[in-house]
């Protein structure tokens, strides 16, 4: 192990690691301040961008995108009252109205230091949690790793939107997608009709691309044509002004601290929930706050335990996340699941034996993770004032950039134009499907899991000899399965609990002011 | 114009999965003998089966349940994304006949035209990010991207 860390050191504290993870953790808060672009979009944007690097070094700026889009998410949720992340929804309901009260530079000092905290914390958990998980882990063979798979697959339940049905045709679209071109076990040809620009299948990268960025730069188009994007009517946008607004102050980090940990430990159980997230985490900690706290009167007129419960256990996800994706491959939400994508394009093997055959290259992950975190607060307390100039940027200038980077990036996977070609049919499609209220995310888990499960399926019916039971029969692969039941209940339940308490919150606040 | 969106999605997958089901045979050949489970047919086979159980769910819950989400389509505004879409199209053929940046700087022109901004800086400053986006995947990446220009 010490071998292993000695090394570790020698990979991960570059000068390069350094400048990608400052760049990310920067144009994560960017990305996440603006609202109508996020997180997904902005790894799916850079993921072309990292085929030339280290696979440490890309792996960390695409986690420092997460990172910094987390936080900075709560910057326009508190200076224009529009969160930038779904992720940053209750930051406004106590960082706005202290915005109003020209305290805007207080909230978000509160928000930061919530946000660093919290994903420090998180990062650690996911370091210390992760190995005896993946210990357990490594038990596993082929009907284990096909339940895995499939118990991935109950994130569905999560990011369905409002209808299930619509959910699970959607991850099995993005199945079928998957499996068009060469399968690689057998070299069977499959859906090409012929064509040899379909031999080779459509790539992951592509296809993220034209479902997910620019069927998005069509959706918003269209909303900012129809002024849905704009902000409310009553909502102003406010400055910081450093010099009559202070940031928050040792008193009130003492104050703020229980909170924290209290939405810490929220946010770890949450986030390692496949299809809660941080969305979800954001609400329970902040109910739970307000439970708990000395001052529940201030909640929704500008209170710091209210934003610190919001902004630390939404940051606690990215790091929670993590813990099922390294060490069973099974993605905790739509960003994890990009990350599932990523690893596997540069290399790596999701699953307990990443901490065995790529011991070096994962614990110089997550320990990249912690130093993120760390970097968030520094740059946080440097740039927020500048990145909060960036939300005004007009979506027709935002819409254009985005759409140049998303070409450049299809055609960067291979170099090849019909990759480039194919990502305008694939927009069209993830457009026109999210009009009839069929999520991108579940078709996007679809393409993402779906060779995983073949391969581990196929693999068991070999081994097996053709016995479709032997999932139920094999009692660690049984226990996935029944636990996976189980959390698809769950989380369709949570999701409806949350989708209420956040609107009996919100309704409950408004009626009190 | 308002769109039953269960009915309409279930009756477009139910169809979808029918067709490729109908396929599956012909677009899908093994050779030799081979089990079922053990082909590369089996997970377009489960794919194809959820479409259209899943599709005819979403048209028994619209029809038989009364369960619905009505969609407000507006024509104009689905024109307009019919001209983005077609913009992109034109975009990607501009790229693989006359190259990346010159390919761009015509879509940036065109889709600041779309989007009515004629503010000249605005559109510089895109056409300069293009140049960019050029250079920076090219020479700080190391990620091939189609040719500056193909004359």
């Amino acid at each position: 192990m010490g071998a292993v860390f000695s090394e570790v050191v020698v990979q991960l504290f570059t000068l390069t690691n350094l400048v990608y993870a400052v760049g990310g953790v920067l144009l994560g808060m960017i990305i996440g301040s603006i609202p109508g672009l996020t997180v997904t979009l902005g790894i799916i944007l850079l993921l072309p961008m990292t085929y030339g690097m280290e696979t440490i070094t890309s792996i960390i700026a695409l986690l420092a995108i997460y990172v910094g889009g987390c936080y900075g998410g709560s910057i326009s949720a508190i200076l224009i009252n529009t969160p930038g992340t779904n992720s940053a929804l209750a930051t406004t309901l106590d960082g706005y109205p202290l915005a109003k009260e020209g305290k805007a530079n207080k909230a978000l000092s509160t928000s930061l230091f919530s946000s660093s905290l919290g994903g420090l914390l998180g990062a650690l958990i996911l370091l210390f949690a992760a190995p005896p998980i993946a210990a357990v882990a490594m038990k596993f063979r082929s009907p284990e790793y096909f339940s895995l798979a499939i118990f991935g697959l109950t994130v569905i339940a999560g990011v369905s939107g409002d209808n299930i049905i619509k959910g699970i045709i959607s991850a099995f679209f993005g199945i079928f997608i998957a499996c068009i071109g060469l399968e690689p076990l057998s070299g069977t040809l499959r859906y090409t009709f012929n064509s040899i620009a379909l031999f080779g299948g459509i790539s992951l990268l592509p296809a993220l691309i034209g479902l997910i960025a620019l069927a998005q730069v069509v959706i918003k188009t269209v909303e900012e044509r129809s002024e849905k994007m704009k902000a409310s009517a009553e909502s102003q946008t406010f400055t910081i002004n450093q010099k009559e607004d202070p940031p928050i102050n040792r008193r009130e980090i003492r104050s703020i601290l229980k909170t924290i940990l209290v939405s810490t430990g929220i946010g770890t159980i949450i986030g390692a929930m496949p299809g809660a997230g941080g969305g979800v985490a954001q609400f329970v900690s902040y109910n739970e706050a307000r439970r708990s706290s000395r001052h529940p009167e201030k909640f929704g007129k500008g209170s710091l335990e209210g934003i610190a419960a919001a902004e630390s256990s939404n940051n606690t996800v990215v790091g929670s996340a993590m813990i099922p994706l390294l060490t069973l491959g099974i993605p905790g939400d739509g960003v994890t699941a990009i990350l599932l994508g990523a690893l596997i394009l540069h290399g790596m093997e999701p699953g307990p034996k990443l901490f065995t055959e790529q011991a070096v290259e994962t614990y110089s992950i997550i320990l990249g993770l912690v130093i993120c975190n760390i970097l968030l607060y520094f740059l946080g307390k440097i740039f927020t004032r500048q990145v909060s100039k960036v939300i005004r940027i007009p979506y027709k200038n935002l819409g254009v950039a985005i759409s140049l980077f998303c070409f450049a990036g299809a055609f960067a996977n291979s170099g090849n134009v019909w990759e480039m070609i194919l990502i305008v049919p694939l927009a069209a499609a993830g457009y026109f499907l999210g009009l009839l209220g069929f999520s991108v995310i579940p078709m996007m888990l679809g393409l993402i899991l779906g060779p995983i499960v073949e391969n581990n399926f196929t693999r068991s019916m070999i081994v097996y000899n053709n016995d479709i039971f032997i999932f139920f029969k094999e009692p660690i692969s049984c226990a996935i399965l029944i636990i996976a039941v189980i959390f698809t209940i769950l989380i369709m339940r949570m999701n409806k609990q949350i989708e209420t308490l956040a609107a009996d919150q919100v309704d409950e606040l408004h009626e009190e002011k | 114009m308002k769109v039953r969106s269960n009915l309409a999605g279930g009756i477009i997958f139910l169809v979808f999965g029918t067709i490729l089901m109908l396929l599956l045979n012909s677009q899908v050949i093994t050779y030799g003998k081979i089990h079922f489970l053990q082909s590369a047919k089996v997970l377009p086979f489960m794919a194809e089966i959820v479409m259209i159980i899943g599709g005819l769910l979403l048209i028994i819950q619209s029809v038989v349940f009364k369960k619905e989400k009505i969609v407000e389509v507006c024509w104009e505004d689905q024109k307009y994304a019919l001209a983005v879409i077609g913009l992109f199209a034109l975009f990607a053929l501009l790229i693989y006949f006359i190259g990346f940046v010159v390919g761009a700087l015509v879509f940036v022109v065109l889709m600041s035209r779309l989007y009515k901004n004629r503010n000249i800086v605005e559109i510089v400053i895109l056409c300069a990010l293009a140049i960019g986006i050029y250079l920076l995947f090219t020479l700080v990446f190391h990620v091939q991207l189609p040719a500056f220009w193909r004359g």
